[in-house]
């Protein structure tokens, strides 16, 4: 076997790559469009935040009423105490004395992992309520839970109401997952999105009230850890 | 809480003047005495590896030692160390390869493969004919055109795999029966498809002999890939590129300009 020289060419320079990286959501310049929408001279004026973040998930200008709905449905998403996964990660990064992107970079891993958790029946409904909701809804979102109940008739006081049949079925998550529904989401990803996004700010404030290498303050024993070792391998 | 909500571990305890770690005690059993890849192996779940075996991985860590910064999980190490931070690039780079067909756990898919093949194939010491082994895997689900660990984009043959078989032959690991099977598969790819096997199905083939499960092996890799990553997320850490901060060379596909309803458009 021959050794090549350092500059023989490789797969890299054996085929022809494009020239560019394309982008299709924000065309930047001057004034940056969002989807084809001015930032400065349009969204800025006549949008609110929310309804600029779906019209950036979707690709097309959202209805007031959708926009509510979505704002709804992000409320909803955003309390994330101390014991969930990734406040509770945040915190534990803020302590181990981690940078504060560092932080904010553990907070989005973690929200990322729970928006997927979330957002998981997703998919099962958009197919239950595409087709009218008229059967019982997926049995990961069904439940009668008064909190599911009141924020769906709060949408509903919106403007937007949901898919009226067998909504009353649905626990909180589903009830959440509907109202993205309603508000013109289609796609897991994009639910995931808005979720992850609705979590950073209890993450991040959550941790500035911790102090780095403050040992003695954490609950180094919740939950208790039990060694199992076992016979050595 | 009750005892029964405790978080149990099979994975280490601190204890006062040791360290518990499967079982082990770090001073008592590892601690000069166990070599990296066996402490490795034993992190998994697995046992302390055998002399060659640790020879074998040592020589799979450098076959496999692809770390051209533009391969698409080291580019993305790359551009995230860009900033400064060496942990966000290592760690973006290493998130990427969860489960993907890409990076060191590639091997995943097809370590499931080989495990799945076994019991559809003959009796042990009966030849692997490519019409037995073609039967197996349409058996197990798999369509021999498009296997795991077969196919070698941008070149010709995959290069690793030349030291990666050498090695194999030299370690007298490359007659175990997962390796019997690589090629016997990498045989008859050849002979049907005139595909060619990369290193992901050698890898996995001989640490499936070593005794890891598939979800192990995939972890293996996980081990194998931490130095080309660490290289480009601390080259890059180092250069903070302005090229990677911002890519000059970038082109606008998206709808053209227009105003919204509320703006009267």
């Amino acid at each position: 076997m021959t050794t090549p020289s350092d500059d023989a060419p490789g797969p890299g320079e054996a085929y022809e790559f494009p020239s560019v990286l394309t982008g299709h959501v924000v065309a930047p310049g001057d004034e940056p469009r969002v989807h084809g929408f001015g930032v400065d001279t349009d969204l800025s004026r006549h949008f609110r935040f929310g309804e600029v973040v779906l019209l950036t998930l979707t690709g097309e200008e959202p209805t007031a009423e959708a926009g509510r709905v979505f704002d709804l449905a992000l409320m909803h998403v955003l309390p994330l105490s101390v014991g969930t996964a990734p406040v509770h990660a945040t915190v534990l990064a803020r302590l181990a004395a981690g940078r504060v992107p560092a932080v904010l970079g553990v907070a989005g891993l973690a929200l990322a992992e729970h928006a997927a958790a979330f957002a998981e029946p997703f998919e099962a409904l958009v197919a239950w309520a595409g087709g009218g909701a008229t059967d019982a809804p997926p049995p990961a979102l069904a439940g009668r839970e008064p909190r599911a109940a009141a924020l769906l008739a709060q949408a509903t006081a919106l403007g937007a109401a949901p898919p009226p049949m067998h909504s009353a079925s649905l626990n909180h998550a589903g009830a959440v997952l509907l109202l993205f529904y309603t508000s013109g989401l289609r796609h897991r990803w994009q639910v995931e999105a808005a979720i992850m996004m609705a979590g950073l700010p209890a993450c991040a404030a959550e941790a500035a009230h911790h102090t780095p290498m403050n040992i003695r303050s954490y609950p180094l024993n919740q939950p208790p850890f039990v060694y199992e070792g076992g016979d050595a391998p | 809480m009750s005892s029964d909500d405790a978080v149990r571990t099979r994975v280490a305890r601190a204890i006062a003047g040791e360290n518990l770690f499967f079982g082990l005690r770090v001073n008592r059993d590892i601690a000069g005495r166990l070599r990296f890849w066996s402490v490795y192996s034993v992190a998994l779940g697995h046992r302390p590896l055998h002399e060659d075996e640790e020879a074998l991985l040592d020589d799979a860590h450098g076959a496999q030692l692809v770390a051209d910064p533009r391969i698409w999980p080291l580019k993305l190490a790359r551009i995230v160390s860009s900033y400064g931070g060496v942990l966000p690039g290592f760690c973006a780079g290493m998130l990427l390869c969860e489960e993907s067909r890409l990076g060191p756990m590639a091997m995943l898919h097809a370590a499931r493969m080989y495990t799945a093949l076994g019991p559809a194939l003959p009796p042990s010491g009966d030849e692997l004919t490519d019409e037995a082994l073609e039967a197996a895997l349409r058996g197990c689900g798999y369509d021999p055109r498009r296997l795991p660990g077969f196919g070698v984009p941008f070149r010709a043959e995959d290069e690793r795999l030349v030291s990666l078989h050498r090695c194999w032959r030299e370690r007298g690991r490359s007659e175990l029966p997962f390796a019997r099977l690589y090629f016997a598969l990498v045989r008859m790819q050849a002979a049907r498809f005139g595909r060619r096997p990369n290193i992901v199905g050698g890898m996995a083939a001989a640490f499936l002999d070593m005794g890891f499960s598939p979800d192990q092996v995939a972890l293996v890799g996980l081990g194998l890939g931490v130095a080309y990553f660490v290289a480009n997320a601390a080259e890059g850490a180092a250069q903070r590129h302005p090229a990677l901060l911002h890519l000059p060379a970038t082109a606008y596909a998206g709808p053209a300009p227009r105003r919204s309803r509320r703006a009267g458009g």
